[in-house]
């Protein structure tokens, strides 16, 4: 079983191996591998309800792969206990809902609590490294505020001051770029970027991945069907394949990709 | 501006706070003990408690008569009270944070029914434990409660998830349904079964306490706020959702697992020496958090005291409105109750149905 699976490289910060996730017969994934090394920013792409966000809930250990195995730093996830993880692999999920009144720094003090034994008091430390992860995340201000008066953006951005809070050496964020405005996207990208954190993170928008991952996978339908650099996979074909659209994709000045999007009606005029 | 500053006091110096409320009890206490049909002063009933401390301190002037009330009825009476109002405020707590929902409470979801027909039922068939007959009852009572939570939690997870509207129904159905059989039961017996008669289970009231009561509810009592305590910062996580629990390191499965046992433990030794009493584990966390946040490092031990404050307090005022006869304290907590819980259900300050 898993065990004996040979780890493909040393520097791997997350593997997996072969995921496999079904709900009563239907496979939501079947059997993807990925490597993530360290150090790197790995991005996730697919269409809506190719499997991203059980992917990402498989590794962050919500779901229960119900075959294959996932690998943190070396060690199968299963055998390593919740609170040990937590203090490795810090989430910004999709939704945040609570119907229950914390004020934003009781939320990102949560991100200390892996590291807090029962009855345990904070500490300076922890004001400290929650003053300091608001301010990354620029909500130092609102440190007062309810958590659920905010807005959607403004929520992300406390969430991602927990997971900074957290102190782990990876970071798992599933479609962090939602609900912020386009100056928010870039800045929370470009924060992400300097993070020396290893991050793993769903997106949808082909631009950003392409501004900023180091590698990038594709899921359609529950299978692996692209693996590479941003420059390598972003091809008008495999945007086609993937997407059923027609993009032009183009390197700036820079040596930046841009993807540029035709819309179906123009298509058609242009055709007809 | 009053008010918001002792919220304030309350959030910062939660301590500080929680001393002072217990204090506040302790007068409490003495001061319920000393108001009733027959009125005792102040100064009698602390020389009562000092002459059972000390039998040298001398209370001849005091006729005996009172001496009874204040020892055996008045005062086991509050602090039955006390024991019963902070194990429902406890139990409040565990239940909003393992189906993550502020309404949940042990009597609107059916737990505490589940709890008098399980004690009900172990009366009436005169089944007797081989291990110990005196806790035929308590385990009859507990076994009800676990199997209405049982019913409540699952009916109400669809694909993994508990939904509010869902939990809500089926703890009405489930609620209703314990209600009726406990009546049922209560009322087929036979004459000579020591059931009490059904408005102690229904209405639920502390007229029937005793210095016998007491011990059980107190020693379940003590190790629960405990447990909860050192539950404390999972259970915050956890009212941020499982997912982000378990991404902080939460054992989910496993603290399930303890709010379920401590919710039945509460519930049913409140139930079995005070019947159902309802919405104090709605009111006293409701105000709580109110006053101090959903940081269960706060809420726990000053839901635990608030809950003491608010059942002795209602339970003078129980005694007292009619006079010389005496309502069941359940009545006053219901219609205090219910409106709070309309009320919180017309803010929509919690997001129903999604």
């Amino acid at each position: 079983m898993p065990a004996n699976i040979p780890l493909e490289s040393e520097n791997a910060m997350i593997q997996t191996n072969k995921i496999v996730y079904s709900i009563d017969n239907t496979e939501i994934l079947s059997g993807i591998s990925l490597h993530i090394p360290k150090g790197e920013l790995v991005g996730i792409l697919g269409p809506n309800g190719s499997g991203k966000s059980t992917l990402l809930k498989c590794i962050y250990r919500v779901l229960k792969p119900s075959g294959g195995a996932v690998f943190l730093e070396g060690r199968e996830l299963s055998q390593i206990p919740p609170r040990e993880s937590a203090q490795k692999l810090a989430v910004v999920a999709q939704h945040h809902f609570s119907n229950f009144d914390f004020t934003v720094e009781e939320v990102v003090l949560m991100g200390r609590s892996p590291y807090k034994k029962a009855l345990e008091k904070d500490t300076e430390r922890d004001s400290a490294i929650v003053r300091e992860s608001l301010e990354k995340v620029g909500m130092e201000n609102f440190s007062k505020r309810n958590f659920l008066t905010l807005s959607g953006g403004e929520q992300q951005r406390v969430i991602l001051a927990r997971a900074l809070a957290q102190q782990t050496p990876c970071l798992i964020l599933d479609e962090p770029t939602n609900h912020l405005d386009i100056k928010y996207q870039l800045q929370l990208m470009d924060l992400i970027r300097t993070l020396d954190q290893t991050v793993f993170m769903a997106l949808h928008d082909l631009n950003i991945a392409a501004m900023y991952c180091d590698k990038l996978y594709v899921v359609k339908k529950g299978q692996l069907v692209g693996e590479g650099s941003p420059k390598e996979l972003l091809t008008p074909a495999f945007i086609r394949e993937v997407y059923e659209i027609d993009a032009d994709v183009m390197e700036t000045s820079g040596g930046e990709l841009r993807v540029l999007y035709h819309p179906a009606h123009r298509r058609k005029e242009k055709e007809g | 501006m009053m008010i918001q500053r002792i919220c304030k006091f309350v959030q910062e110096h939660t301590g500080v706070s929680c001393v002072i409320l217990t204090l506040l009890l302790l007068v409490s206490l003495i001061l319920c003990v000393s108001i009733g049909s027959a009125d005792i002063s102040f100064v009698d009933v602390w020389r009562i408690i000092f002459h059972q401390l000390n039998s040298r301190f001398a209370i001849d002037d005091i006729r005996p008569g009172v001496q009874n009330i204040v020892i055996y009825l008045r005062i086991p009476r509050a602090l039955l009270g006390m024991v019963v109002g902070a194990s429902l405020a406890i139990s409040g707590i565990a239940m909003q944070a393992f189906t993550k929902n502020p309404l949940s409470e042990p009597y609107v979801l059916g737990v505490s029914s589940g709890a008098s027909v399980g004690a009900v039922l172990s009366i009436v068939s005169g089944l007797i434990l081989p291990w110990g007959a005196r806790l035929t009852i308590p385990v009859g009572s507990f076994c009800g409660a676990m199997a209405a939570i049982f019913v409540v939690y699952t009916l109400s997870r669809t694909s993994g998830e508990i939904t509010p509207m869902r939990l809500i129904l089926v703890g009405v159905a489930v609620s209703a349904i314990c209600g009726a059989m406990t009546d049922f039961i209560v009322y087929t017996a036979p004459q000579d079964a020591q059931v009490r008669e059904a408005t102690f289970w229904m209405l639920g009231g502390l007229g029937n306490a005793s210095w016998e009561e007491l011990p059980l509810p107190s020693l379940v009592l003590v190790p629960s706020v405990i447990v909860m305590l050192f539950l404390a910062r999972s259970l915050n996580a956890m009212m941020m959702g499982d997912d982000t629990a378990v991404t902080l390191g939460v054992n989910i499965a496993l603290v399930r697992k303890i709010l379920i046992f401590l919710t039945a433990l509460l519930t049913s030794c409140s139930v079995m020496v005070s019947g159902c009493i309802g919405f104090i584990g709605l009111i006293v966390p409701h105000i709580v958090r109110s006053m101090a946040g959903s940081d269960h490092r706060k809420l726990i031990p000053l839901a635990g005291i608030f809950g003491s404050l608010f059942l002795l307090w209602a339970d003078v005022a129980a005694r007292l409105i009619c006079e010389p006869a005496e309502l069941p304290v359940g009545i006053l907590t219901a219609l205090m109750g219910g409106p709070l819980f309309l009320w919180m259900i017309h803010a929509r300050k919690y997001s129903f149905g999604k």
